[in-house]
């Protein structure tokens, strides 16, 4: 009798197991192919000199050598890239939160701005790029034109290697949408009583938003900021469909020159224009690091800021 | 000041719309004419002539679809895993799955495509659908967030009734879930059809080119249109987009409002 029980218990064990196996089943399998596969292979290729056609040789850390002591055009895309995030993403959560705050009081307008705000983020950027690069367009944009009104000089933007960057970031921060809707959910969040308390203590507004409600949505600033930088780290599409062939040249974006060439960009362009798969490979690592590294550093960094409720 | 930026935020829409349009005489004009008169409709069929939306948009919309539905499927599986069931490394291995969100997609490219290139995928639209049958750790992690919401108490009495972990999931969970996982679909549906990477790396024909593919193509052609048939293509790109998005809004701002609850 009780042989049998521990025989049923055992199964029962197995069984549960099974279980959850089945459920994860999909998902494993897609982790293994992220994980497992892709970046094991490409921390391989990374040390080869596989450009898809040649026999594969193992090369040591010639890739990443190459690009970090004598690729300039390596060193000008990341700092391009940290161009564009020292403006966008300061600007998109300021811009979200902002506009969070006013749509918080709910009125007739309200439904029809958190419409218009989101709006962009379900424009294909491809089709976005294009209306930017027709605004900033030099002879003809409706940007040069509102500068004139202006009496301010109208420059060829995106044909200009010091405007181009900040054209692209203008355009790119004005991808609020998913940022806006949490802070939106945030600030619904923070309990009623907090501000009568306010009110009632005789707290200025300033006061309020300083010790009541930035307190109170801090992880969700902090969620923005990080998943913000991880995606403009990434940023490709803006910059490429605003400059691509903008100069005249042939299936090149990222000018004039590389002014424009993102981390992203050049490393396209790397692999599927030049095919130095082994030298794209070192960039991908690369960015791996600088990507998990600063996400890590800035959730280590955020306990000390983010007031979490326990 | 709502107005104003709102307004603001509108511009560009508006301007793709105003522009498509408008002839070509009336858009290499300065100063800029703002309405479309007289309006000009041959920008829609003049741009198509390089731009085949309609061949474009079955290819947008199958790998959409296609992806979407896996997508969720699979995303649902797991997030009940990771919401309802227990296990061990089940915390450690939800972690790694939120970590999984921030590796750069081309950390993966360069293997994909060689896997894709020997599995004979290349010329084909499988490599935008068929890897999301697999992985969106985004997703799972919403639709998690959302499971863990549904008290136990439900599946409990389910399982009294004698329901195995997948007759909860099918008869208590999925029901229940039913707004998380139209916004789970909905949110992966935008994206895909909005992704331009992607499919720049791995579609190399033509006749499988995604809108947002033959967008950018525009500009890489030997000549390049005018700005207005530009725009009266990017709008068809937009349009089906934006309708769905209108349509359903509330639940894509549900499910991305949930997607901060940490």
């Amino acid at each position: 009798m009780p042989e049998s029980l521990a025989v049923s218990a055992r199964r029962r064990k197995m069984q549960k197991r099974l279980t959850v196996l089945a459920f994860l089943s999909l998902w494993l399998i897609g982790f293994g192919m992220l994980f497992v596969y892709a970046i094991g292979q490409t921390l391989a290729y990374s040390f080869t000199n596989f450009n898809l056609m040649n026999r594969m040789k193992w090369i040591g850390i010639a890739n990443y050598a190459y690009l970090i002591l004598s690729d300039g055009v390596f060193w000008q895309s990341l700092g391009n890239t940290a161009f564009i995030i020292a403006i966008v993403v300061p600007g998109i959560l300021l811009l979200s939160f902002l506009f969070a705050l006013l749509v918080r009081t709910k009125s007739a307008l309200t439904g029809f701005a958190s419409v218009a705000y989101f709006l962009p983020f379900v424009i294909p950027l491809a089709a976005t790029g294009l209306v930017w690069r027709w605004m900033f367009n030099g002879q003809y944009g409706v940007i040069n034109y509102a500068l004139g009104l202006l009496h301010l000089p109208g420059p060829d933007w995106l044909l200009n290697s010091v405007l181009v960057k900040p054209a692209i970031a203008i355009a790119e921060s004005t991808l609020i949408g998913q940022y806006f809707i949490i802070f939106v959910a945030a600030l619904q969040d923070v309990p009623h009583e907090f501000y009568e308390a306010a009110e009632i203590d005789g707290a200025s507004g300033f006061r309020t938003m300083w010790s009541v409600t930035l307190p109170m949505i801090s992880p969700a600033f902090y969620f923005n900021l990080v998943t913000c930088f991880i995606g403009e780290f990434q940023i490709f599409d803006m910059p490429w469909v605003m400059t691509l062939n903008g100069g005249g040249q042939t299936n090149s974006g990222g000018g004039p020159g590389y002014s424009s060439t993102t981390f992203s960009l050049y490393m396209y362009m790397k692999m599927f224009q030049e095919y130095d798969a082994g030298t794209a490979s070192a960039m991908a690592m690369i960015s791996l690091v600088l990507v998990l590294g600063i996400s890590i550093a800035m959730i280590r960094a955020s306990t000390r800021f983010v007031t979490y409720e326990r | 000041m709502i107005l104003v930026t709102a307004l603001v935020f509108l511009f560009p829409f508006f301007w793709m719309i105003l522009t498509a349009f408008k002839g070509e005489k009336h858009i290499y004009v300065s100063p800029p004419e703002f309405l479309p008169i007289p309006i000009s409709l041959s920008n829609f069929s003049d741009v198509m002539e390089v731009f085949p939306f309609f061949k474009y948009l079955w290819n947008t919309f199958r790998a959409a679809i296609l992806s979407a539905i896996g997508q969720t499927t699979c995303s649902a599986l797991a997030a009940y895993a990771f919401a309802r069931l227990t296990w061990k490394f089940r915390n450690a291995f939800f972690i790694i799955t939120i970590g999984a969100m921030i590796i750069p997609p081309t950390v993966f490219a360069i293997p994909w495509y060689m896997l894709y290139w020997r599995l004979g995928l290349l010329g084909t639209l499988a490599p935008l659908w068929v890897p999301y049958w697999f992985q969106h750790p985004y997703i799972i992690f919403l639709l998690t967030q959302f499971f863990r919401t549904i008290p136990e108490s439900f599946s409990d009495a389910a399982r009294i009734d004698g329901n195995s972990d997948f007759g909860i999931f099918l008869r208590i969970i999925i029901p229940l879930a039913r707004p998380s996982l139209v916004a789970a679909f909905l949110l992966h549906f935008i994206f895909l059809w909005k992704n331009l990477m992607i499919p720049m790396m791995y579609v190399n024909k033509e006749s499988l080119f995604t809108l947002s593919v033959g967008l950018q193509a525009l500009l890489g052609g030997t000549i390049k249109p005018p700005f207005n048939q530009d725009m009266a293509a990017a709008l068809m790109t937009s349009l089906p987009l934006v309708v769905i998005f209108l349509a359903l809004r509330r639940f894509v701002f549900s499910g991305i409002a949930a997607s901060s609850l940490k």
